[in-house]
Parts: structure tokens; C-alpha cells; sequence
């Protein structure tokens, strides 16, 4: 009983939302991608440079709009790095995608040296930590006001984007063009649409979700880098997409789910009790459900033996 | 109809692919407004016209006129300006779109807030669909529609984005006799409102059913333009055959009278789509025979060799092999029985990143006299593997080398090698010769006769009516998954066969089964 | 496809150049860094090769990635797009560190028992999405990725919980019994057996490969699976035999680390082998006799980058980035090969056209 009373508070509710923040940034820019045909697993490595950049910006602006103004210059760069490698050069997407992480890792840990001559973390006066939102008028419901209110700045944002991607991907000629191209490339092609530009054009957004949701992670969640610390975020992102087969309604909803299973563990540790299992939740659940749903397609396409 | 105006002229068209002259100096000019029909056997040439004329390919040499303007059409985008549409024989839609937005790809209309405007996007097709009397819901999702539904959206594409010449790569390819007739209806629409169609196909029937004009193509030449009511089913096959039997007739022994070998009973399978593409299929094979199934292409030889093999199931039916039941059989099993030639030879028949060692040891690979101490003796490997390069003159720089750095005539060479080889008693062969020069193709049927002297059961799956005269004791026609004719070479002539496999002519099921 | 400019001559080519190209990112990296690149990379050779106790080091660090990177050359072989070597090496190190503190064998048996455990649970954990992909057809590289954190958060559960050493703050099993010791081939240093064994292994995969039916078949499998299964090859099989054994090989990674290196199981016990055995397999384009002085290399990479770490300024990380570098190049081999080939190909058909004196006229 005094664990769930620990777990169900308006607080984890609010821890909840909080960590959803980045996931559901970075999510959303693999959905993209996802849609378009273009399966990036370097999501880990791009957050990190999001986070590593966005800090570094901030720190000699002191300015947490040219931090995540910063961060998402850098990732885009990266994310067109990749797409030159896998659009242009043809490159094995998955390969390049190692490469991405690989190179997330390498350079964050190496700049830190670099730049600020310590190993681990790093933290300083002159970050400047994304603001966040307290909303009084709610005080009257202290349920609801404690967990909206504080909620940095970029909950919203991260909420207007997800309404701003599911309008673009559903409504607007772009976001037919960007599923059309992950759908089947050669319709649109024959359709005398250049299938390469959309993919350039949806790689620019996806790195720049990934580097806000990295940026978020070490000017908003803390204000403080610490090496690696995406922590394996970009991986459970990409469980959120596959739960949420890539649409972003469904993949505010794993994401949400993803979140609070987090939050769980962070509370579970606090108690003292092993959060390992709970950590493995988003991994367990996508592997299952992608095993499921591949299996159902393989029935109906009814498979010779 | 009535003004003379051209409206496509293609003149001295030349296309080299590699060695392959696909298109030598064709002329070839379509009237405005008229349906014209391009026939020929596979490999002829159509489909590389035509692509050519969509800006997919670019012609080695040659003029292009579009309404009697010179152009050059370098992309399909191109093309598409200057009005012409293309309905490829594989579609090109996006399958969990709907209709409407299918058909406006490319060109959506724009409602507020850069917003497709669906409602108009809906308005337009249906418009379009009602004009050309292509009736379909425009809201209907692709992948929930039929084949032929699926060729109407098509249409409708090149239609919305404005198309004057509409050009239809075997259109009836994939349909039922009804669809069939829907098309052909709306296609006649189209013509008496002055839209251009050409239509690619080799089913003679339907040719004379709906061109005005009909231009043939053989082996990559214009052997004429022919108007309709001039000419008839037997003088097209005549021209589209061409002449068969350049080679001295082959050294043949009797069949002998024995017990059939391969004996099939009503043999029916599906696709992988759970189509019916083989339907009560029975023949008997007997040793040192060549038995033939011909046909046009798609008219169940895939599944009929699959089921052979063991790829596919039977859905019902037996096969027998010498008296031994194969129908449950793995594929490995059935090795021990019955060869098999199969007809995508690059994909089914070789792996291509390996040796021409490893590619000739293939199936034989678990004999225990090509082990020691349960590991490859590559001694006798390679022996066994020289041996047949060397049998076959196989042209290649030595066993080691990579199978794809070897012409396709000698990866051909490999296979047959490698299966005749077995000396089980029975071949099964798809298209041996298909993609395989004239001197090759000559190796390959010396081979087979030869084979087939020695008292082995042969069966041949072929859609080139040369080969299929040649090689053959007897033939039996596939159409649409049965058996529609069953006889013996000297008693038929090209044009007659050609009306069986165009289903122009049928036998009934007693005289197939005789 | 004929004639087409030696893929054999290009693909070895690339993977040089790919290296060279990375060297040079790397240089730039280091001087925008205010270092020489020369120092900095002599530090890294001299720290990695210049003398017995270096070069004994070196080895002992490219020992776990030959594990890992043959584990990946097999399953991709196979067929398998294996991203999952990281996961399987975890399953590998926890099985062999719990034979060797637990079990009461003598000395001879317990080690070769706790490099099986290894094999077993690294191959178990490889099948799972074989199986899946054989039997549901299910995209592997989501799954091996996925399974590669359920298996590195199990063991941290397992030696945070129940394996604990007791007494100590990180989760940390007790060390291994003396008797599962990996014997030492050079005093002073960690370089163990496990080299010879790794060495041995990548022999016996190329054995595997060349003179045997299972080999032979699924390699036939990996490269055409149509092919393959109208030949008579059970190929679902074999993709499954295949990930079971390159699931394997990276556990005897892992085994290699707590038998050899740490004598214990320490959570998140490797620092990306499983990831370094991909670009490994990949630069050696699967060919196991290629995965060792590839892992060499990287060996090098590790070992000597904490030297030059020493010495001059630059940061060891600097290995990581001409990692990336290099896999970005490979992966885009294919390209770069083609464009190098086109290049050759119009230099010789423009040189044919000017022996000839103006050619043929195109179309119009």
C-alpha cells in the first residue's frame, strides 16, 4: 500500500510530464524519418550531441534561446552528415546510424575534455536553465496545480509541435509527400516529385527535434552535462515509435506510458527497491508488440511454406 | 478521328542495352485519337519503345515527334507535360492512400492554412471518373481494392495530370474477361474523344477486338503497321512469330515405350496472394521424351514449377516420380527424384556473390563421397567442378571466381550443368534459353536433346514457340491455369499454337487429356 | 556486370582509404584541439606497439572485440543484420562469471565449463531474434537492438540484487574462484589465453565456412535465400543455427572479460564491444581471418589512446570519432567504389573516343 502511495502522487505525475519532454521531442523526430523511409538508429548519438551543444552554446551566451537555437544548428548538421551519407552515397541506413552513435558518444566525451578540461560532468553559473511555466491560477486545484504548474516551457512547445507535425503529416501537401515517400517512393517519383529533397527537407526536422530534446535533457531537465547522460533515451524513443507505429498520436501515447514507467523506476530507486525491471519495460513491451504485429501481416499476406 | 493527324512519330528509334540491340530503327507513328496496339512475344521490344517514349529510357539514336513538334523527352516529368500518360504493368500507388489523393498526387489542390483540400481533391476525381466513365470511389483506400479497380486509379492518374496519348503496358494482363471488357469500353470512350491510346499486349484476340491500328514487333524490329480490318489473328501470328527453325532439326531417337516417368494428377496451387493460379493440371512424361507446356507468360508456369520444386504446396493433386509419391515431400528429397531448371536462373538458379565451384556443387554439397572426415574434400570438388566446366565450356577464368563476373550465357551454362548433372531420370526446365544469346540457347537445346537420348524424362515450361517446335514431342498449351490444347509438332503449325496460348482457340478437356 | 572494374581490388581499397580518410578527420579533430596530430598520433602507436608490455596490452584489449566482431561476421553471413552482439556479450559475461564463482569444479573442467555457459547463454539470447524473424518475420535490427538493454539492465539487476558482493558500492559480483582464472601469457599484463582462443576460433569459422555443409549452406542462405531454399537448404534454419553461433561467439567476449580481465562481473561490464564488433565484422566484410588484425587495430585504438591520452592533450574519446568516421566511409563503400569505377570508365571510353577521332554521333 505505501508504495503505490509513493508512486500515485501528484508529484510522479509530474515527474511523468517532465521526462516525456525529451522523448517525446526526440520520438517525434524519428517518426518523421520513420514515415519517410528512413530508419535512423542513431536517435542516442544525435540527442547527445543536442545536449552536449545546447549546454555549451548556453554556457557563453548565458542565453537558453541560443542554447537550444545552437543545439539544433548542430544536430541538423549531423542529421544531414547522415543524410548524405544514406540518401546521397546510399549507405546502409543502419550502419550509418551505428556511425551517428558512435560519433554522439566519441565527440560529446571528447569536446567536454576539450573545451572544459574535466571528465564526467560539468556544470556552471552561467547556464542558463529553460524557464518554466508556473500557472497560479490553477492554485484553487492543488491536484491539477501540482503537476502542470513549474513545467518548463518546453512542454508546451514540444505539445504545439506534436499538433503543428500531426496537421503537416495528415493535411498538408508536404506530409503526404513525406509518407508517400516511405510508403512507396516510386509512386511518388512517377508523381514527378523529387523523393530525395523530401527526405533532405524531413532529415532537417528530425535533427532538429532530436537537438531540442537533447538540448532539454542538460538546460532544462538539469542544468548540468554529465557524459552519456541521453542514458539510452534515444533507444527507448525508438521503442516509442514502433509501439506507437509511427504516428504521433499513438506515440504521444507510448511515450507518456514509456515516461511514467521511467518516473516509476526513478521512484522504485528512491524506495530502494531494484528498478531494473521496470527500466526494461519499454524494450520488453516494443519487442513483443513488434513481434505481434509482424506476425499478423505475415498471416494475411498468407506466407508459402 | 477523321483528321490524319499524327500524333506520336518515333523514327529510326535505337536502343542498346550492353550487347542487346532491344530496339533497331524502329519507325513507328500513332494517329490522334486512335487505338494502337503494339504486339509482339516477350523480348520483342515493346515495353522498351514505349518506355522510351515516357522519357524512362533514352534512345541510343532517334527522332521523337509529339503532335508533329520535334522534342526530346529526357524524364517522365517530361513526358507527362507534353501529355502523355504511362500505366506501368506494376502499379505505382500508395496503398493506405485513397483514390483521390492517389489520383491528385503531385498536384493536390490547396485549401486554407497550406491544407490539401480534400473535399476538392474528391470533387476533381470523381469528375474525372464520371468523364471518363472510370467509375470508383474516390475515398475508397488502395489497398483495400481489387486488381482491376486498382488499373482505373492508374488511369485516372495520367488522366489528372492532363494526358492527351495514354499509354498502357499489357493492360489485361492482370484482369478478369470482365474487367477486361470494362477497360476496353472506356478505352473506346477515350478514343472517340479524340485521347491517343497505345496498348502494349500479345493477346491477339483483344488486339482484334479493339485497335484501329496495329504495329508488330519481333526481335526488336517493326516488321509493319497493319490496319485492323486489313489483316487477321492468323497473319499477326505469322508476322509476330516470325520464322522458327533457323538450326538443322536435332538428332532425335524415338521415345521410348516405356511406363510415363513423371506423371502430375490434378495438380492446382495458389499464388502467394491465395489465388487459384493452377487448376486441375494432369500430364505424363515418359522417358526420353520431351513433354512442352506453353503459354504466354503468367498463365500459371510460376506456380507450376514452384510446385514442382516444393517451394509451394499443392492445394490438391499428386505428383509422382518414377511410382514415388513427391507431393509431400521437402525440396530436398525431392532432389533425389527429378532436376530442376528453374526460370529466374540470376535469382532462383544461382547464388551470384559465390564460386563457380561453390555454385556447380550446389545440392550435392551432403554427398559423403565428396567429404573426409566430414569436412569438403576439395579435391574431388573441384574435380567433379572442372569436369563440368569444362564439359559445358564454360567460360570462365578458373572455379574460383565469383558467378557474377561470368556473361550471362555462361551463368545459364552453370545451371544447366550443374542440374543435368544428376542424371535422376527427370528434368523439369523453365525458359532455358531465356536471356541467353544464339549460340548459347543452340549449346543448351544439343544438351537437352541429348539428354533427352539417353532416356531422360523431360519437362519444358516455354513461351518461345521457336524452342517450343524444336525441342518438343509434345506440346500441351497453358492458358489462365489449365491445359487448353495437347499436341505433337508436325501436326500444328506456329499461327494455330499461337491461337491456343492467346485462348483464341481451346481444345476440350478429353482431347487435352489423350 | 562484365568486366566491371575489379570489385574485388575496390572493396579491400576502400576499406584502406576509409581508414586514411578517418585518420585525417581525426587530425583535423586534434589540431582544431591545438595539438599536433603527429605527436598525437605517434603517442597512440608508440603507446600501443612500441614494447612488449604495450603490444601485450594492446592484444588484451582486441581479444573481446575478435569475439565480437567474428559473432557479427557469422550472423550477417548467415543473413542476420546483428546489432545485438553488445546484449549477447553481456548474457556471455554474466553466465561465465556465475560458473566461475559458483560452481565447485576442479580447475581443468572449470574453465572450459564457464567459456560453454558463455556460448550457450550468448547463443539463447542471439536466437531470440532469429526465431522471431524466421517464424514471424520480424525486423531483427529493432530487436537486437532492443535485447541488447534488457540484457544489459538484467545482469545490472542480477549483481545489484541477488550476485551482489557484499561490502561493495557499485553492483559488482565477488571475484571468480583462482581456478577460473584465464592463465596469463605475458607476466605484467592482462594478455591471457583467451587471445589464442579467440585466435583459434577465428580459424575454426573460416573452417566452418569453407569445408562444411552447415557452413556452406548458410552461407548460401545469407547471400540468396531463394537460391538457397530451391536447392533443398532449410533456410530459417539455418539463419537461426547462424545467430545461435555468432550470439555465442559474443559471449565468449564477454566470458573473456570476467574470466581474463575483470575476474569479475561489473555492471555495465563493457564499454561498446558489441558496437565496435560491428564496425569490425563490417570493414572486414565478414571474412574472419580479416576480424584480427582489424581488431588489432581497434585494440590499438583503446589501448594506446589512453597513452597518448597521458602524453599529450588529446582526449581518448579522439578514437571513438575516427571510428565513426570509418564505419560512415564503409558504409557508403558501395558508392564510393561505383563513382571510383564510373571515374575509370570515362577516362578509358574518352580516351577510346579520342584514339577513334570523334565517334558515333548520339541521338539529337
Amino acid at each position: 500500500m505505501d508504495i503505490l502511495d509513493v508512486l500515485l502522487t501528484p508529484s510522479a505525475f509530474a515527474a511523468t510530464l517532465r521526462m516525456a519532454i525529451p522523448l517525446l521531442l526526440v520520438s517525434l523526430g524519428g517518426l518523421l524519418t520513420k514515415q519517410a523511409g528512413i530508419e535512423n538508429i542513431g536517435l542516442e548519438g544525435l540527442m547527445l550531441i543536442g545536449c552536449f551543444s545546447g549546454f555549451t552554446i548556453n554556457y557563453y551566451t548565458s542565453s537558453w534561446m541560443m542554447g537550444l537555437i545552437g543545439a539544433m544548428v548542430c544536430t541538423i548538421l549531423c542529421a544531414l552528415l547522415f543524410g548524405v551519407f544514406v540518401i546521397s552515397l546510399r549507405a546502409h541506413e543502419i550502419v550509418a546510424g551505428v556511425a551517428l552513435n558512435v560519433l554522439g558518444t566519441g565527440l560529446t566525451t571528447y569536446l567536454l575534455r576539450a573545451i572544459f578540461g574535466v571528465k564526467g560532468s560539468f556544470t556552471d553559473p552561467r547556464v542558463m536553465s529553460i524557464p518554466e511555466v508556473k500557472l497560479e491560477f490553477l492554485k484553487e486545484v492543488p491536484w491539477l496545480y501540482n503537476i502542470v504548474s513549474g513545467q518548463s516551457i518546453l512542454l508546451y512547445i514540444s505539445i504545439i509541435i506534436l499538433i503543428l507535425l500531426q496537421y503537416m503529416l495528415y493535411s498538408t501537401r508536404f506530409g503526404y509527400y513525406i509518407r508517400a515517400s516511405g510508403e512507396n517512393e516510386r509512386a511518388l517519383a512517377s508523381a514527378g516529385v523529387s523523393v530525395a529533397r523530401i527526405r533532405y527537407i524531413t532529415l532537417l526536422l528530425h535533427g532538429a527535434l532530436c537537438g531540442l530534446g537533447g538540448a532539454f535533457l542538460s538546460t532544462g531537465y538539469l542544468t548540468q552535462y554529465v557524459e552519456k547522460m541521453s542514458a539510452g533515451r534515444g533507444y527507448i524513443a525508438m521503442a516509442a515509435i514502433a509501439f506507437g507505429m509511427a504516428m504521433p498520436k499513438r506515440v504521444l501515447g507510448s511515450v507518456l506510458l514509456f515516461a511514467f514507467v521511467q518516473s516509476l523506476s526513478n521512484r522504485l530507486q528512491i524506495c530502494g527497491y531494484p528498478s531494473y525491471f521496470t527500466d526494461m519495460i519499454p524494450y520488453f513491451i516494443t519487442v513483443v508488440v513488434l513481434a505481434a504485429t509482424s506476425y499478423q501481416s505475415e498471416k494475411k499476406r498468407g506466407r508459402p511454406a | 478521328m477523321g483528321e490524319n493527324r499524327c500524333a506520336v512519330e518515333m523514327q529510326g528509334i535505337c536502343k542498346q542495352f550492353g550487347a542487346v540491340q532491344a530496339n533497331k530503327d524502329i519507325n513507328f507513328s500513332v494517329l490522334k485519337g486512335e487505338i494502337h496496339a503494339i504486339v509482339g512475344e516477350n523480348g520483342a521490344g515493346k515495353t522498351t519503345l514505349m518506355n522510351i517514349l515516357f522519357g524512362m529510357l533514352e534512345p541510343t539514336a532517334g527522332k521523337i515527334r509529339i503532335n508533329g513538334e520535334p522534342v526530346k523527352i529526357t524524364s517522365p516529368n517530361k513526358a507527362i507535360r507534353l501529355g502523355i500518360g504511362m500505366v506501368h504493368q506494376h502499379f505505382e500507388l500508395v496503398p493506405t492512400f485513397t483514390v483521390a489523393e492517389n489520383v491528385c498526387m503531385g498536384h493536390e489542390p490547396q485549401g486554407r492554412l497550406a491544407s490539401v483540400d480534400k473535399k476538392e481533391m474528391v470533387r476533381r476525381t470523381k469528375e474525372l471518373a464520371e468523364q471518363s466513365g472510370l467509375r470508383i470511389d474516390p475515398e475508397a483506400k488502395i489497398k483495400d481494392l481489387s486488381v482491376g479497380l486498382l488499373q482505373r486509379v492508374e488511369i485516372l492518374k495520367a488522366l489528372s495530370r492532363g494526358a492527351e496519348i495514354l499509354i498502357l503496358d499489357e493492360p489485361t494482363a492482370v484482369l478478369t474477361p470482365l474487367e477486361c471488357e470494362e477497360l476496353f469500353a472506356v478505352l473506346r470512350r477515350m478514343s472517340r474523344e479524340d485521347k491517343t491510346i497505345i496498348i502494349i499486349t500479345h493477346k491477339l484476340k483483344e488486339v482484334m477486338e479493339i485497335a484501329d491500328h496495329i504495329t508488330i514487333l519481333s526481335r526488336g524490329e517493326t516488321k509493319g503497321t497493319l490496319l485492323k480490318k486489313d489483316t487477321d489473328a492468323q497473319e499477326l501470328a505469322r508476322l509476330m512469330m516470325g520464322k522458327s527453325a533457323e538450326f538443322q532439326p536435332l538428332d532425335r531417337l524415338a521415345v521410348l515405350e516405356a511406363e510415363p516417368r513423371l506423371v502430375v494428377e490434378h495438380l492446382s496451387a495458389r499464388d502467394g496472394m491465395g489465388l487459384d493460379k493452377l487448376k486441375d493440371v494432369s500430364f505424363r512424361v515418359r522417358p526420353g521424351e520431351i513433354l512442352t507446356i506453353a503459354g504466354v507468360e503468367g498463365n500459371g508456369q510460376t506456380e507450376l514449377l514452384n510446385t514442382l520444386i516444393g517451394l509451394t504446396p499443392a492445394s490438391s493433386g499428386k505428383i509422382l516420380a518414377g511410382g514415388v509419391d513427391l507431393t509431400a515431400m521437402s525440396v530436398r528429397e525431392r532432389r533425389k527424384y527429378c532436376s530442376y531448371i528453374p526460370e529466374d536462373r540470376m535469382k532462383t538458379g544461382l547464388d551470384l556473390q559465390a564460386t563457380v565451384h561453390d555454385n556447380l556443387i550446389a545440392g550435392r554439397h551432403r554427398d559423403r563421397d565428396w567429404k573426409r572426415g566430414g569436412l569438403f574434400d576439395y579435391r574431388k570438388t573441384r574435380v567433379h567442378a572442372q569436369s563440368l566446366v569444362d564439359d559445358y565450356a564454360i567460360r570462365t577464368d578458373g572455379i574460383d571466381i565469383a558467378v557474377s563476373s561470368l556473361s550471362g550465357g555462361n551463368q545459364q551454362k552453370i545451371v544447366a550443368a550443374r542440374e543435368l548433372c544428376f542424371e535422376n531420370g527427370i528434368l523439369v526446365v523453365a525458359q532455358p534459353s531465356r536471356g541467353v544469346d544464339v549460340g548459347a540457347t543452340r549449346f543448351i537445346h544439343e544438351q537437352l536433346i541429348q539428354v533427352r537420348n539417353q532416356g531422360c524424362a523431360i519437362l519444358l515450361i516455354s513461351t518461345d514457340l521457336d524452342e517450343v517446335l524444336l525441342l518438343s514431342d509434345r506440346i500441351q498449351v497453358l492458358f489462365e491455369g489449365r491445359l487448353v490444347a495437347n499436341v505433337r509438332p508436325a501436326e500444328i503449325t506456329p499461327q494455330e499454337l499461337g491461337l491456343y496460348m492467346t485462348g483464341s482457340k481451346t481444345m476440350t478437356p478429353e482431347e487435352v487429356s489423350a | 556486370m562484365n568486366g566491371r572494374f575489379g570489385k574485388r581490388l575496390l572493396t579491400p581499397l576502400t576499406s584502406v582509404l576509409a581508414l586514411v580518410a578517418a585518420l585525417c578527420v581525426g587530425a583535423v579533430v586534434i589540431a582544431l584541439n591545438g595539438d599536433s596530430p603527429i605527436q598525437a598520433y605517434g603517442s597512440l602507436l608508440a603507446g600501443s606497439f612500441s614494447n612488449m608490455h604495450y603490444l601485450a596490452s594492446t592484444l588484451s584489449s582486441a581479444t573481446p572485440l575478435i569475439f565480437t566482431g567474428l559473432g557479427v561476421a557469422v550472423a550477417f553471413k548467415a543473413g542476420m543484420a546483428n546489432i545485438g552482439a553488445e546484449g549477447q556479450l553481456y548474457m556471455g559475461a554474466i553466465a561465465a562469471a556465475i560458473v566461475g564463482i559458483y560452481l565447485p569444479l576442479p580447475g581443468p573442467i572449470l574453465i572450459p565449463a564457464a567459456l560453454l555457459a558463455s556460448l550457450l547463454a550468448g547463443g539463447l539470447w542471439g536466437s531470440v531474434p532469429a526465431i522471431l524473424k524466421v517464424r514471424c518475420s520480424t525486423n531483427e535490427v529493432v530487436t537486437t537492438l532492443m535485447l541488447n538493454y534488457l540484457a544489459q539492465l538484467f545482469t545490472s539487476y542480477l549483481v545489484n540484487y541477488p550476485l551482489k558482493a557484499e561490502g561493495s558500492a557499485l553492483g559488482m559480483t565477488v571475484n571468480i574462484q583462482e581456478a577460473a582464472k584465464l592463465p596469463i601469457l605475458y607476466a605484467g599484463s592482462r594478455l591471457n589465453i583467451g587471445f589464442l582462443l579467440a585466435a583459434a576460433a577465428a580459424v575454426m569459422i573460416a573452417v566452418l565456412f569453407k569445408y562444411t555443409s552447415m557452413g556452406y549452406e548458410m552461407r548460401l542462405a545469407g547471400e540468396n535465400p531463394t537460391f538457397a531454399r530451391y536447392i533443398g537448404v532449410n533456410t530459417g534454419r539455418r539463419m537461426v543455427q547462424g545467430m545461435f553461433l555468432g550470439g555465442g561467439l559474443a559471449g565468449m567476449g564477454g566470458a573473456i572479460l570476467v574470466l581474463g580481465i575483470q575476474y569479475k562481473f561489473v555492471q555495465d561490464i563493457s564499454p561498446g564491444y558489441g558496437f565496435d564488433g560491428l564496425t569490425i565484422a563490417l570493414m572486414a566484410m565478414f571474412n574472419s581471418y580479416a576480424v584480427l588484425p582489424i581488431s588489432i587495430l581497434f585494440g590499438a585504438l583503446r589501448a594506446g589512446g589512453v597513452t597518448m591520452e597521458l602524453n599529450t592533450n588529446v582526449p581518448s574519446e579522439l578514437s571513438q570519432v575516427i571510428q565513426a568516421t570509418i564505419i560512415l566511409f564503409i558504409a557508403a563503400q558501395a558508392s564510393f567504389a561505383g563513382y571510383l569505377n564510373d571515374f575509370v570508365l570515362r577516362m578509358r571510353r574518352s580516351f577510346d573516343r579520342r584514339q577513334k577521332g570523334g565517334g558515333e554521333i548520339g541521338h539529337s
